[in-house]
C-alpha cells in the first residue's frame, strides 16, 4: 500500500490526463450534484453488500471508487441505473428519485447512464458493431446517425476492423474494448465504468483510460470501481472513496487515508 | 417497425435450432388438434345425413282411399317432430316391388289383387334425436285415423341415435383435450425458447430499451412461428388426409368416399390463427413473468 501511495503522488502530479488546475474552490462549490446517496444499504438475504452509505456526486465530477474485492463497488453502480433495487435509503440520480421511478421511466434513466459492465454483457450471437448500435436503436436515432456514431467510436477503441465479429471469438480485452464503445456512444451524462481497463494491456488500458477521459473533459460524470490501483494513477481523480466491506471507509481508518490526505474519502485527487 | 421486423429476422436465423423446434411443436399440435376437427367435421356431416334419413312408415288400412289423403295428413303433421310426409300409393309400391325383383331375375305376374297397403312416408325432423322420442312419436302416430301400422327400423334407430350423441360429446371432450394440449405444449415451448433470449433481453433493457422495443421483434417472431407453424401443421395433415383417403378402396368404405371432405375454409382460417395465437401466447406469457 505504501508503494501504492508512492506511485498515487507521483503520478498525479505528472498527470496530463486530469486538469483541475485553475478551478477555484468556490466553482467547485456551485456545482450542481448529479448523483446522491442517503443512508443507503443494500441486502443480499441476510448479508449487507452495501451498508449506510451517504455521498453525492456533482457534475462533471471524476469519482474512483476502490475497495478489495466484494467490498461492493459493482454494487453500489448497479444501485445507480437500477439494475438491482436498494433495500434502504435514497438514491437521486440526475434529479431522479430512483425509489419513485415508474417502470416506465427507468429506460429513459438507463439513457443517460453508460456502463461499463464488469462482465460486458454483450449479447453473443449479435455482432460487434450491433451489440453498439443497439443503445441508439433503442433511443430511437436515425439509422445514419447510428451508423456514424457507432463508427467513430469503433475507430477511438480500436476495434472497426472486429464490428462484424461476434464477441465470444473476441479475447476478453477485446470485449471490454467494445463494451467501452457501447458505453460512450450515447453521450450519456454519466458513465459508469466497473473495472474498465480489467481485461486490458498496459498500452490498451492507457488507450481507454486516455478515451474517458476526454469524455470527462466534455463535462460527463465518471465513476470508475476498481480495485486496480495503477488505474488510479493514470485517472487522476476528483473524489476518492474506499469500500470496505459494505461500508464507506472513514478517512481516519483507512491505512491509505492515514498516511496521505490525498487518499482519504471525499478528498480533492490533484495537487497542482 | 422495419428495424423490429430486421432484429425478429435476425433472432430466427442465429437460432435456427431452437427456431425451427418451436416451428415444429405448433404444426404438431396443429396436425393433432387439425386431425380431430377433420375427423369430427366429417362425422358430424355424415351423421347429419343420416339423421335427416330417418324415415317412418305408416302403413294405412283398406278404408283409406285417396280422397282421405288431406285429412291424413293433416293430422299426422299435427304431431310434432314430422319435417316431411309423402304419399306412396299401393300401385306405386307395386311397380317399384316388381322393378326390384326383376332385377334380381324373379317376375311377379300372377299376384291377382294388389296385397301391398298405401303408405305414408315420413321423415322426422332431426330434432327427435333420442329413441325415447322416435318411439313416443310412432305410439301417437299409430293411433291416428286410417294409419293401421307405424314402423321404423327398430334395431338400427336404437343403435344409431345414442351412438351418435355419445360421438358428439366424445368428440368435443377429446378435442377439447387435444386443444387444451397442444396449446400448453406450444406455449411452453415457445417460453423455453425465450431462456435462450434472456440474456439479449436483459441487456437491451440495461441499455435503456422501452419494454416496446424489446418486446416488438419477440412477439413478431413468435406470430411468425405460430403461423408457419400452424400452415406447415396444416399442409402436412392435408397430405395425411389424402394418403389415407386414396389408401382406402372403395368397396371397403361404409359411406361414399367423395362425402369425405377436407376441412372447410373457416376450419382451416382458425386453425392457422390458432397457430398464431399459440406463438403469441407463448411470448406473452414469457415476457410477463421475467
Ligand atoms: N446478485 C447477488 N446476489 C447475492 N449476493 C451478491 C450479489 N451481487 C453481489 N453480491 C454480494 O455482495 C457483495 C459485494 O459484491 P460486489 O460485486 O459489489 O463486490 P465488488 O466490490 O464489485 O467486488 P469485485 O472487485 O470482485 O468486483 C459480495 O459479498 C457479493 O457476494
Ligand atoms: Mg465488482
Amino acid at each position: 500500500m505504501a508503494a501504492l501511495l508512492d506511485n498515487t503522488c507521483h503520478i498525479s502530479v505528472n498527470s496530463t490526463y486530469v486538469n483541475v488546475e485553475g478551478r477555484t474552490e468556490k466553482f467547485m462549490e456551485r456545482k450542481r450534484s448529479i448523483i446522491q446517496l442517503f443512508d443507503v444499504s443494500k441486502q443480499y438475504g441476510a448479508g449487507y453488500a452495501l451498508k449506510n452509505i451517504t455521498l453525492s456526486v456533482k457534475v462533471g465530477d471524476l469519482v474512483f471508487i476502490t475497495g478489495a474485492s466484494g467490498a461492493g463497488k459493482s454494487t453500489l453502480l448497479n444501485l445507480l441505473y437500477l439494475a438491482t433495487p436498494v433495500t434502504r435509503g435514497q438514491i437521486i440520480v440526475g434529479g431522479m428519485n430512483l425509489a419513485r421511478l415508474s417502470p416506465e421511466k427507468i429506460p429513459y434513466l438507463r439513457r443517460r447512464i453508460g456502463v461499463i459492465f464488469q462482465d460486458f454483457k454483450l449479447i453473443s450471437h449479435r455482432s460487434v458493431f450491433d451489440n453498439i448500435s443497439l443503445v441508439l436503436e433503442a433511443a430511437g436515432q436515425p439509422p445514419a446517425v447510428i451508423k456514424k456514431k457507432v463508427e467513430e467510436v469503433l475507430e477511438r477503441t480500436g476495434m472497426t476492423e472486429y464490428m462484424n465479429a461476434l464477441p465470444p471469438s473476441l479475447s476478453g480485452g477485446q470485449q471490454q474494448k467494445v463494451a467501452v464503445a457501447r458505453a460512450v456512444v450515447g453521450d450519456p451524462d454519466i458513465i459508469l465504468a466497473d473495472e474498465p481497463t480489467g481485461s486490458l494491456d498496459a498500452c490498451s488500458a492507457e488507450v481507454i483510460t486516455r478515451y474517458l477521459m476526454e469524455y470527462k473533459e466534455k463535462g460527463t460524470t465518471i465513476l470508475i470501481a476498481s480495485h486496480n490501483t495503477a488505474l488510479i494513477n493514470s485517472t487522476g481523480f476528483d473524489v476518492l472513496y474506499t469500500l470496505e466491506a459494505g461500508q464507506l471507509a472513514q478517512p481516519g481508518e483507512n491505512i491509505c487515508a492515514a498516511m496521505n490526505p490525498i487518499m482519504g474519502n471525499e478528498t480533492r485527487g490533484r495537487v497542482s | 417497425m422495419r428495424s423490429y421486423v430486421k432484429r425478429a429476422l435476425e433472432n430466427m436465423a442465429a437460432n435456427v435450432f431452437l427456431t425451427a423446434t418451436t416451428l415444429f411443436t405448433i404444426a404438431l399440435s396443429v396436425l393433432i388438434a387439425g386431425a380431430f376437427f377433420l375427423f369430427f367435421e366429417n362425422a358430424a356431416r355424415l351423421a347429419g345425413d343420416w339423421n335427416r334419413g330417418i324415415r317412418v312408415m305408416a302403413y294405412l288400412d283398406e278404408r283409406f282411399t285417396p280422397r282421405d289423403l288431406a285429412g291424413v295428413t293433416r293430422d299426422l303433421r299435427s304431431i310434432e317432430g314430422v319435417k316431411d310426409i309423402r304419399f306412396v300409393s299401393k300401385e306405386t309400391a307395386l311397380e317399384q316391388l316388381q322393378k326390384d325383383l326383376e332385377s334380381s331375375g324373379v317376375t311377379l305376374s300372377d299376384l291377382g289383387e294388389n296385397p301391398l297397403p298405401h303408405t305414408l312416408e315420413i321423415l322426422l325432423s332431426p330434432s327427435l334425436d333420442t329413441l325415447d322420442a322416435v318411439e313416443a312419436f310412432v305410439e301417437s302416430a299409430g293411433q291416428r285415423a286410417h294409419v293401421k301400422e307405424v314402423v321404423y327400423g327398430h334395431g338400427w334407430v336404437a343403435a344409431f341415435l345414442p351412438m351418435v350423441n355419445t360421438l358428439k360429446t366424445g368428440a368435443l371432450v377429446l378435442g377439447g383435450l387435444f386443444v387444451i394440449t397442444a396449446l400448453f405444449v406450444s406455449a411452453n415451448t415457445v417460453r423455453l425458447a425465450f431462456y435462450a433470449k434472456q440474456e439479449e433481453i436483459e441487456i437491451m433493457r440495461l441499455v435503456g430499451a422501452t419494454e416496446a422495443f424489446v418486446n416488438t421483434p419477440f412477439y413478431l417472431e413468435g406470430i411468425f412461428q405460430g403461423f408457419c407453424g400452424g400452415s406447415v401443421g396444416l399442409v402436412i395433415l392435408f397430405f395425411l388426409f389424402q394418403g389415407i383417403r386414396g389408401a382406402i378402396p372403395p368397396e371397403a368404405s361404409l359411406v361414399p368416399l367423395m362425402d369425405i371432405q377436407f376441412l372447410s375454409f373457416p376450419m382451416m382460417a382458425l386453425i392457422v390463427g390458432a397457430g398464431i395465437f399459440l406463438g403469441w401466447l407463448g411470448c406473452f406469457i414469457s415476457l410477463k413473468s421475467n
